[in-house]
């Protein structure tokens, strides 16, 4: 729970800092990288506390290179 | 891209060389014993050798750059579409590199040292300086290693005197009894955690690099260097726990640095070996981010990259407690999948990178 507030608190700060000085110099395509990320990583945390399924890249890896590294066991053993 | 940031030849040195040690140090006696049993240094020298062919395709690489970074070049020899899932492989396999190990300091920390401390606490705190770091950019990481690197030597070499009385010599004999498949599979995994994440240097190195022909010999002999370091740490967890104990050990040379015990006075002096630790890691998390972070940025045309700092933070604290649900979970990955994904990632991509360059060049004249 600490963890989303601390977040949130954190997301607030960032954006009261970045955004005015992004708006001005008009660096919209900054502006929509960072909010894209700062979303993604609000929405991750609450799903990380929430115990909710995040996609987990190692195993798009592992399903990927299975084959391959059993091949290098087979060959290497 | 700011093209005024410039670091000298002797700071990069000492990056690569902090750099290779990072979490090898900790982690890499345990998985070469697991298949080189008491031959495991051989493999570790194996492997220093075998990578310097590999840090010779990313200086050969390196030369063709020029003013540009990776992600540039690629663009410029793919053209604008073509080179986006290239960039995108080399994104991923930066974040899940600084994601990983993130982690792996996370669980050393509440396995060995602070058992009652959640985890999240040490890798949130250690996220901390890493954006720290980021923020603060390039130059000042490289002083940083410049000022750590006395502080590294000196844990090193205090650690490593006060071992050598423990050293028995029997324990890394026979030395002929295991053949060469097990040792060349062992130093694969040398090359999987030493060497082949060197490839995200391609970022820093040569665009950012006063000298650039001294630039060369300098990633060389950082990472000779850093070779030399592992293996004589290799040594001391064969010769003084045993192939045995270190296969079975987690951290093998946290157990090392327990031994030490200098007149019943100097004991308990393990916490060295996790200093060094911080030191290496932090250098080796530092710059997977910064090449993620950067490259980013570079592919959605971005000149600074400083904004997304902190907003990277947050991902990678998630994301660290999250690409391994458990300790069996990562030793499988890392000795099984890991190698075959790391070889393709940081072998045939810039070796393919090479020859597509090469082409484009020989179409051009």
């Amino acid at each position: 729970m600490w963890l989303i507030v601390g977040v949130v608190l954190l997301s607030i700060l960032l954006i009261r800092l970045e955004v005015p000085a992004l708006l001005k110099k008009k660096k919209i395509k900054e502006l929509w990288l960072f909010s894209l990320m700062l979303l993604g990583g609000i929405m991750l945390t609450i799903a990380k506390v929430a115990h909710l399924p995040i996609p987990n890249p190692l195993d798009f890896i592992t399903w990927v290179y299975r084959p391959a590294s059993d091949m290098i066991n087979y060959f290497l053993k | 891209m700011n093209k005024n940031i410039r670091i000298s030849v002797r700071q990069f040195t000492v990056l690569i060389l902090l750099y290779t040690i990072g979490t090898t140090i900790l982690v890499i006696p345990s998985s070469l014993a697991v298949d080189a049993k008491q031959n495991a240094w051989i493999a570790a020298a194996a492997g220093c050798l075998i990578s310097t062919a590999i840090v010779g395709l990313y200086i050969w690489l390196g030369g063709k750059l020029g003013d540009r970074t990776l992600i540039e070049y690629v663009e410029y020899v793919f053209g604008k579409w073509m080179s986006v899932p290239l960039t995108l492989l080399f994104l991923f396999f930066s974040f899940i590199g600084s994601a990983t190990v993130l982690f792996y300091i996370g669980n050393f920390m509440t396995t060995q040292v602070m058992p009652e401390t959640p985890i999240e606490s040490i890798v949130i705190l250690f996220t901390c300086i890493i954006v720290m770091g980021l923020l603060a950019g390039l130059e000042v990481l490289a002083r940083a290693a410049e000022i750590l690197m006395p502080w590294f030597l000196l844990l090193f070499i205090v650690s490593t005197f006060f071992l050598i009385p423990e050293i028995e010599i029997e324990k890394i004999q026979p030395v002929t009894e295991i053949g060469l498949k097990p040792i060349f599979k062992a130093s694969l995994s040398y090359l999987g955690t030493a060497s082949l994440p060197l490839f995200v240097f391609l970022m820093v190195f040569p665009a950012f690099i006063h000298d650039r022909a001294k630039a060369k010999k300098g990633f060389l002999i950082g990472n000779l260097l850093g070779g030399l370091f592992i293996i004589v740490i290799t040594f001391l967890s064969i010769s003084i726990l045993g192939a045995d104990f270190t296969e079975r050990n987690l951290y093998p040379s946290y157990a090392l640095a327990k031994k030490i015990n200098v007149g019943d006075f100097i004991q308990r002096v393990e916490i060295l070996m996790a200093g060094m630790w911080f030191i290496t890691i932090f250098f080796k998390i530092s710059f997977y981010s910064y090449s993620f972070v950067t490259g980013l940025a570079q592919l959605c045309g971005i000149k600074e990259y400083r904004p997304l700092v902190v907003p990277y933070g947050i991902l990678l604290i998630v994301y660290s407690l999250t690409v391994y649900p458990d300790v069996v979970y990562m030793m499988d990955f890392d000795s099984t999948v890991y190698i075959p994904y790391i070889l393709s990632i940081a072998l045939l991509l810039p070796a393919f990178i090479l020859a597509a360059g090469a082409i484009k060049e020989n179409m051009s004249k």
